[in-house]
Formats: C-alpha cells, structure tokens, sequence
C-alpha cells in the first residue's frame, strides 16, 4: 500500500471541517427537497454518519491487525441515521471525534510493515476485506461524502471558501 | 431506569483525564514489577485499553438502538494491547477522544425513552445484553481501571488527586 494512503486518511478531518465551516444549525439540519440530486440526508445528518462510520471502521481494522482474520458484521447506516437522534448530537464534535480518531490511529498505521496492510477480515456483506482496502475504502468514503455536502452547500447558497 | 447512569456515563472521560493528570511519559509507560499487585499493564496501557473499548462498545450500543437484536461480536484486549502500539500512541489524546465520543453520545442516551434501554444485542461470548447492562458495563469498566490506575500511581509515589 502507498504510504502517502496513511497521509490522506490522517488529514481527511480537516477537509470535513473545512467543508462544513461557516454553516449555521438550521443550515447543517436542512434536508434536501427529494428529486433535487443531491442526496436524501442533512449535511449534520452527513457528518454523523461519517462519524458512526469511522468508529466502526477503526474498530475492525484494529481487530485486522490483532487477531487472525476475524468476522466482522455490516451496520445498516439509514437506521442509525434514523434511530441516533441526529439533531441532538453536534456536528462539530462529530468532526472533532472523525479528527482525533484518525490522528491516533494513524500512528498504528505508520508503524506497521507492508504486510500488515495485507492482514484480513471475514466482512458478512463483503467478503474477504484487506487492511489495505480498509484504509483506502475509509478515504473514497469520506471524498463521496464531502462531495455531497459541497452539492447541498450550493444548493444552499453558501459555497465553502477557499 | 435510573438515568443518573447516563451522568456517570458521561463523567467517564473527566475521570479518566484526571488520572493521567500529572504524570511524565515516563510514568505513564512505567511498567510494574510483576509481584506488586497493581496490575500488570502500563498507565498507558490502560488509557488506550479504555479507548479502544469504549469507542467499540458506543458503536455497539448504536447497533443495539438502531438495529433488532444485532450480532455483537468480541474482541481480544490482549491481542489489542500487544499488537496496536499502545506505547507509541497518545495517552492523553486518548482520554480526549474517550471524553468527546462520552459527551456525543451521552446526547443520544438522554433522548431516548427507557423502553429503548431495554432493547437488547446478542453478544458472542456475553449471550443477550440489554442497552441499559451496557450503559452499566462501561461505567463499571472505567472505575475498575481506575482502581488500578490510583494504584500504580500510589506506588510510583504520584498519588491521584482528588
């Protein structure tokens, strides 16, 4: 796996602040008209998942490297989505924990030898998963995500600031 | 449902951080001897322990609350301890992420209905575990470390403070 790969998951908390910076609560909680094409979820509701998401990741890809391919088991995000009371939790908090999450699990990654990114786990939905997969998958999933709060951000009138 | 649990929940990571307060890298990678009696971990150790644990337990209390009866698979601590770099990683940084993801979900908890606390996962080695005996595990899991902590910091003479 290409190191700069660990680079990319270590920095993906500052792109998630940065793409929601500047947005007030009623602006996080909108949730798009449907048809519009930019997704059915509030950019908190976004965040949240993301969140959720990478708690669950980190925690299977530390089991990857501890123990000899272990079973792990799918979420079904829309309902946590539907179920964890997204309005009540703090987007930026959210991020925070995305953030610090990343940082410290980044030094596990750094540490490790190639081989370790060829480590495995039995996924019931997907299969045989690597590692390396793992991290790369972590990245693509934060990229889509933030793609869509950037459409939602237009579509709100408030573009992200360079 | 007694819901001053969820005070405790949240007030985990404000005990945790307290515990470490104060002490040097080196204190907090002190190994003890093997007859002391305090436990066979490093402060740091520990730390790290509480944070893997509980950022897996809030994604399994998710489950719990979002999904009907889930699978809730175990994890080795031992094989955590040994093979995620518990000494190169951040033990203060660790009992921040612990105390923010307390605080996020301590938001999730307060809102729910106490018939949601008795909705229940079917952990592999636990067998059937309600959210409310969750709740409970994981604020007694942090006064058991601590217990430990306040002992290994008595015998490198940094008595915790109250």
């Amino acid at each position: 796996m290409e190191r700069k790969t660990i680079d990319e998951f270590e920095v993906a908390g500052r792109k998630l602040r940065k793409a929601i910076a500047g947005l007030e609560k009623k602006e996080l909680l909108w949730i798009p008209p449907p048809g519009a094409g930019i997704g059915r979820w509030s950019i908190q509701q976004v965040v949240l998942h993301l969140m959720d998401d990478e708690l669950i990741w980190s925690g299977r890809m530390k089991m990857m490297i501890a123990e000899d391919n272990p079973q792990v088991v799918g979420f079904d995000e829309s309902k946590f989505a539907a179920s964890l009371c997204s309005e009540e939790q703090d987007a930026e908090l959210a991020v925070r924990i995305l953030d610090m999450n990343r940082r410290q699990f980044a030094v596990v990654l750094r540490k490790l030898p190639e081989s370790g990114f060829r480590r495995t786990a039995r996924h019931n939905d997907l299969g045989v998963i690597t590692l390396g997969q793992s991290v790369q998958w972590t990245n693509e999933h934060l990229d889509h995500h933030i793609l869509y709060i950037m459409m939602k951000r237009d579509r709100l009138g408030k573009p992200p600031k360079d | 449902m007694d819901r001053t649990i969820i005070d405790k929940y949240e007030a985990g990571g404000a005990k945790l951080q307290r515990g470490l307060a104060g002490l040097t890298s080196e204190e907090l990678l002190w190994s003890p001897p093997a007859d002391a009696g305090v436990g066979k971990w490093t402060i740091q150790e520990i730390a790290i322990h509480l944070m893997d644990s509980d950022l897996i337990w809030s994604t399994r209390m998710k489950s719990i609350i979002a999904e009907d009866h889930p699978t809730i698979l175990s994890f080795d601590e031992g094989k955590f301890a040994a093979s995620l770099f518990y000494a190169d990683q951040n033990a203060l940084a660790a009992a921040d992420l612990f105390d923010l993801n307390r605080h996020q979900f301590a938001k999730v908890l307060r809102k729910l209905p106490d018939s949601t606390f008795a909705r229940t996962g079917n952990h592999s080695e636990r067998g059937s575990i309600s959210l409310e005996q969750v709740v409970q595990l994981v604020v007694g899991h942090v006064d058991h470390h601590l217990g430990f902590i306040s002992r290994k910091r008595d015998k490198m003479g940094k008595p915790l403070k109250d």
